[in-house]
């Protein structure tokens, strides 16, 4: 199947055209180049997609160290899962970087900007057809770089360069723990092929009880948290919407942030109990903990981005729940619907060159296509039937019905902060009153241009529908994972319920969040103050790291440093004076015999050459005279000796 | 019974007819037309014969080893490597001929005629299996040799033909008086024949048996250019045309290879006393060729030197004898094949333009001709035996295979050498890309000539990054190859 080798391979080809020669095409083209090899690959993903749909299963294996046994080989595979995963890359993609060439218009590393696009794309697609631990850790290290090279992008801006480099090392502390896992399950298993991964962990249960499957389960869910945002490695996160719009939308939204997610359901087989209940209390401890704090938000991309670590503490939830299925159905509308939404952000951060909410409002008017999609966006995010985010966040609600109640509540809490951190920001953006700060210039906003606005629509198309096909109406999607049997139906009570709570979260955003009414009894304001103010500091847990790792950190390097300077410098200083005189007699030897040596070595090869030179007399006689010298002196040699 | 036999053996050689008459068409088509057409047509007959060859070489493949021609030739892996790699001499070096201006556009039908004859030529050497065909085979190699390099028809030309004609008789002369002394001890001429009559020959006629070997291995040695009968080689090729003296470099020291590898499991147990004295010569080949080679200034005697060394290398693996030995000088020689007519390649493109076959020529060329540059770059460090590049594997399987044997003292003068080496390599490296260029203009090569080292990059990049399937095949020849 060579169509496997081209699906990462032609965004691979544009990243090695654009880092080339990108500089002297036209900054379009550049663009161009990237979307092309994007949709080439689009292409190809859907054109297999009947074939896995049908359970084949395409597979592309090579030898790569093959000297002691076939235990090195890298390959591609698509099953199901990951076909979803290049479905959802490819896709979402395409229409993310046709967005891109009309935001990055303008700027003058367009062309170098593609190029981390595409080899962003090439990595990740690389990441998800992984056979293999070892090609998948390959491309989780590359997403981790281009992610570095995308938000520090602007970095003439020294936030944004802060912000790669903080990105870079946290999610660096995570790939360590997945690291160490995949040389565990490489010692613990001798296997590292992910087809044979219920094998693997039989037989460890088999020799090593639970015990080794938590610890290598718990690193791999390390690394995905690290990746993924999860407590208590999310702080990069909301720093990273440092980088341009699409690149927030397209690898801190839909696509990069996600693998943690596909991490886990790939490693699926290798989780026990224990782990999955700590994936659980990880998950939903994000979901709402990042929840309250995208409530207090006031820099848009912020709040989406602590909306997306919250809806990626939901998947891991769904995951921990054991509904693996579930959770990357939420993963594949999410991907819709939160990409739309950093899009529409973007568009009105490209338009009035604001992203703060105090200087937006009222831009209904002027840019309505926007407006539209980001609102079929916050219906399909709230949950609101029959929106795509409905199929998914009431599936995974039922299943925490049926097997833990109080995870049930504590979601549907999520819910009620979901719904009302999104309609905050959708109403005052959009809605509320026009800003009356000098600074503002949302009264001249105008709509962005067509090339922006087409993928809006298409997402909003996407936003509203693709729940569908995991709905009762269509079982198609969980046919991805070998799952046939019925769906349990439309569940009335639950349509209801997930409506009501929607709304109520809606009015609580009007009315708290537009409106500034206090809703807190007089009795309860202090401490519901000092709640906010908690929020609002993202629950300190920065300040934290810094005083308890970074500063100790610096703290212990100074304290070292000083030690250098006073004990060892001195010493260090004490013993170069001693080797200066050793180095004084040693130069003078230096000089009047090792040099002598090594350059009569020099000397000697050039004589000799020299030497060899002149044997070639040019005079044939002496060559014929040579031979037959060299015959009898030969033969003489093995006669005597 | 006879004529099925020769049926079968005429098949089993169809190759090296389809080039045999090639060679005529190539030569008869030349003068039916006038001009670049005779040479177009000269190349059209050349190209069929060389496709039909390669063709044919690959469907004989499947055909059962053994002797055939009544015993003058044999069939086995080790031959058909050898075919591979005289096939594919043959056609880099027709690419560059084509291509070259140092080939008077009159004669290229007679040099594309000749080219295959010597293709016949190394072909019937790796498979000879009696010494008149091993005679024959090396005559009809030499004498083709030195018509190509007598073509030119200018003073240095004619006197580099005639040195090497002359050098060459008188080694031939005393090849053939080696292999006289056998037939008279043995009354064989076949070598399994003589294998056998020597075993039950007794101590008395140890002395001739040790003259007829020394006398056989300097005819071979002239051949592979093994000090000290390399002096024809610096001037032969800076007489030749550069293509021709791409040719001498590769093509004979393979066949040669072969010829001695044949000699020595045929000769077996005589042979082994030659073993210090070969040993000896390798360094001396190496270290020879090395040092000569650091203060050339005429690129054609460098490469002349140079590939001297690259010999020197090549005998370690003839030296220690094992199949490990055997496996290096299979790799090292395809890599050889590759990075050496890589770089002649490049050469023949700069010489073309300049008219100059001193290193000054390469001045600066990173700016007239970036990719050949970057290519030449290439080839040269493979031939310094630079990793990841084929070159590297070659040497060091050649210098595993002296450790392995317990002959640290040969992979040590190789590791010596290969520093001594390295200089003039870099050399021609820092002349392109450090000094300025001395002439102005984009270098444009032709696109034979780009075809070619095109095709030696790929290999020289490709193999050495993936050598998986080449190693497997040249393991299996080597194993199936006896000692």
């Amino acid at each position: 199947m060579p169509a496997l080798l081209l699906i990462p391979g032609l965004p691979l080809a544009a990243f090695v055209i654009l880092i080339l020669i990108g500089r002297r095409l036209p900054p379009p083209v550049a663009g161009w180049v990237s979307v092309g090899a994007l949709v080439g690959s689009c292409a190809l993903t859907w054109a297999i997609g009947g074939d896995v749909l049908h359970g084949h299963r395409p597979h592309l294996q090579w030898p790569w160290l093959s000297a002691e046994s076939g235990f090195w080989t890298i390959g591609l595979a698509v099953d199901g899962l990951t076909w979803l995963m290049l479905a959802v890359v490819t896709s979402i993609g395409t229409l993310i970087q046709l967005y891109a060439i009309g935001y990055m218009r303008g700027d003058p590393r367009c062309s170098r900007f593609f190029a981390y696009l595409s080899l962003f794309c090439a990595s990740m697609l690389a990441l998800v057809m992984a056979d293999h631990f070892v090609l998948l850790y390959a491309g989780w290290e590359l997403v981790g770089l281009c992610s570095y090279l995308l938000i520090s992008f602007w970095f003439e801006k020294p936030s944004a360069a802060a912000a790669g480099r903080k990105a870079f090392i946290t999610t660096r502390i995570g790939d360590t723990g997945l690291l160490l896992g995949i040389m565990l399950l490489a010692f613990a298993a001798g296997e590292l092929h992910f087809d044979q991964l219920d094998a693997v962990r039989s037989a460890l249960l088999l020799q090593h009880r639970e015990f080794l499957p938590t610890v290598i389960s718990m690193l791999i869910f390390f690394g995905a948290a690290g990746k993924s945002a999860q407590f208590p490695l999310h702080v990069w996160l909301p720093d990273a919407m440092e980088g341009p719009t699409p690149v927030s939308a397209l690898i801190h939204a839909a696509t990069m942030v996600a693998a943690g997610v596909y991490l886990v359901a790939r490693t699926f087989p290798l989780f026990t109990p224990q782990s999955l209940a700590a994936v659980l209390g990880v998950g939903l401890f994000t979901h709402l903990a990042a929840g309250t704090i995208a409530l207090t938000q006031t820099d848009i991309k912020r709040v989406l981005a602590y909306s997306t670590i919250s809806q990626l503490g939901l998947m891991f939830t769904a995951l921990g729940l054991g509904a693996m299925p579930l959770a990357m159905f939420h993963l594949t509308t999410h991907a819709c619907f939160k990409a739309l939404l950093f899009l529409g952000a973007g568009s009105v951060i490209h338009a009035t060159h604001q992203q703060g909410l105090a200087h937006l409002g009222g831009l209904f008017r002027a840019m309505p296509v926007t407006a539209a999609t980001f609102l079929v966006a916050a219906l399909a995010m709230s949950g609101v039937f029959p929106l795509s985010g409905f199929w998914s966040k009431d599936a995974i609600l039922l299943t925490a019905r049926h097997e833990q109640a109080w995870v049930f509540w504590a979601l549907l809490g999520g819910a009620v902060m979901t719904a009302g951190y999104i309609f905050r920001l959708y109403l005052r953006c959009f809605h509320g009153p026009a800003p009356t700060t000098p600074t503002a210039v949302g009264v001249h906003a105008q709509e962005s241009p067509l090339i922006m606005t087409l993928p809006l629509m298409a997402l909003a198309f996407g936003a509203a529908a693709v729940g569908l096909l995991g709905s009762p109406v269509s079982h198609q999607f969980f046919h991805l994972f070998g799952l046939h049997e019925a769906h349990e139906g439309l569940d009335l009570a639950m349509l209801a319920v997930s409506t009501a709570v929607a709304a109520l979260g809606a009015w609580l955003a009007w009315t708290v969040g537009v409106q500034h009414r206090n809703l807190v009894p007089a009795a309860a304001r202090p401490a519901g103050a000092a709640l906010y103010r908690l929020a609002a500091h993202k629950y300190f847990v920065d300040e934290w790291y810094d005083r308890i790792i970074i500063q100790p950190f610096l703290r212990t390097a100074e304290r070292l440093s000083r030690f250098d300077l006073r004990v060892i410098d001195a010493a260090v200083d004490r013993a170069g004076l001693t080797g200066w005189s050793v180095g004084q007699l040693k130069n003078w030897f230096d000089q009047r015999v090792v040099d002598r040596l090594v350059n009569g070595t020099a000397q000697t090869v050039q004589r000799l050459s020299r030497l060899g030179r002149r044997l070639q007399t040019g005079v044939v006689h002496h060559y014929l005279l040579v031979l037959t010298a060299a015959v009898v002196v030969l033969s003489a040699c093995l006669r005597w000796f | 019974m006879v004529v099925p036999a020769l049926l079968e053996s005429l098949r089993v050689w169809l190759p090296e007819l389809v080039l045999s008459l090639g060679a005529m068409a190539a030569m008869l088509a030349a003068p039916t037309a006038v001009g670049a057409a005779a040479g177009r047509r000269a190349a059209l007959a050349t190209w069929a014969a060389l496709l039909l060859a390669a063709d044919a070489l690959w469907q004989v493949q499947g055909l059962p080893s053994g002797a055939y021609f009544s015993g003058l030739i044999t069939v086995d892996a080790l031959g058909h490597l050898f075919r591979w790699l005289a096939l594919g001499v043959i056609a880099l070096v027709v690419l560059m001929v084509v291509s070259s201006s140092d080939v008077s556009r009159g004669w290229v039908g007679e040099y594309l005629g000749l080219l295959l004859c010597v293709g016949v030529g190394l072909m019937a050497m790796a498979q000879a299996n009696h010494l008149l065909m091993a005679y024959l085979s090396i005559e009809l190699v030499s004498l083709s040799s030195y018509a190509l390099v007598a073509l030119v028809r200018d003073a240095r030309s004619s006197e580099a033909a005639l040195k090497y004609l002359l050098f060459g008789a008188l080694a031939s002369g005393v090849m053939l008086f080696g292999m006289s002394l056998l037939y008279g001890m043995t009354g064989e001429l076949s070598l399994p024949g003589l294998q056998g009559a020597l075993r039950t020959l007794d101590a008395s006629s140890a002395g001739a048996l040790a003259l007829a070997l020394t006398l056989i291995l300097a005819g071979l040695a002239f051949k592979i250019s093994m000090v000290p009968f390399h002096m024809w080689t610096p001037d032969v090729y800076e007489g030749a045309p550069v293509p021709v003296a791409a040719m001498l470099s590769v093509g004979p020291k393979a066949a040669g290879l072969a010829l001695l590898l044949r000699f020595a499991q045929a000769l077996s147990p005589a042979w082994e006393a030659l073993g210090p004295m070969l040993a000896v010569l390798t360094v001396l080949t190496m270290t020879l060729g090395n040092v000569v080679a650091v203060v050339q200034q005429n690129v054609k005697r460098l490469l002349a030197y140079s590939t001297i060394g690259q010999v020197g290398y090549l005998l370690i693996g003839l030296s220690v004898r094992t199949t490990v030995g055997l496996e290096a000088i299979f790799v090292y020689l395809v890599a050889y094949l590759f990075m050496n007519l890589g770089a002649f390649a490049c050469v023949t493109a700069v010489c073309n333009e300049s008219r100059d076959e001193s290193l000054d020529a390469f001045r600066g060329l990173s700016r007239r001709a970036p990719a050949l540059a970057a290519l030449l770059t290439v080839f040269l460090l493979s031939l310094a035996g630079i990793p990841p590049l084929l070159g590297f594997l070659g040497k060091f399987l050649l210098f595993g295979s002296a450790i392995e044997a317990s002959r640290v003292w040969l992979a040590v003068a190789g590791v010596v050498n290969s520093a001594i080496a390295l200089y003039y390599y870099v050399n021609i490296i820092r002349q392109m890309y450090l000094l300025a260029p001395e002439r102005a203009g984009v270098l444009q090569a032709a696109w034979p000539l780009r075809l070619a080292v095109g095709v030696c990059g790929l290999a020289t990049v490709g193999l050495g990054l993936f050598p998986g399937s080449l190693l497997e095949w040249l393991r299996a020849v080597a194993a199936a190859t006896r000692l």
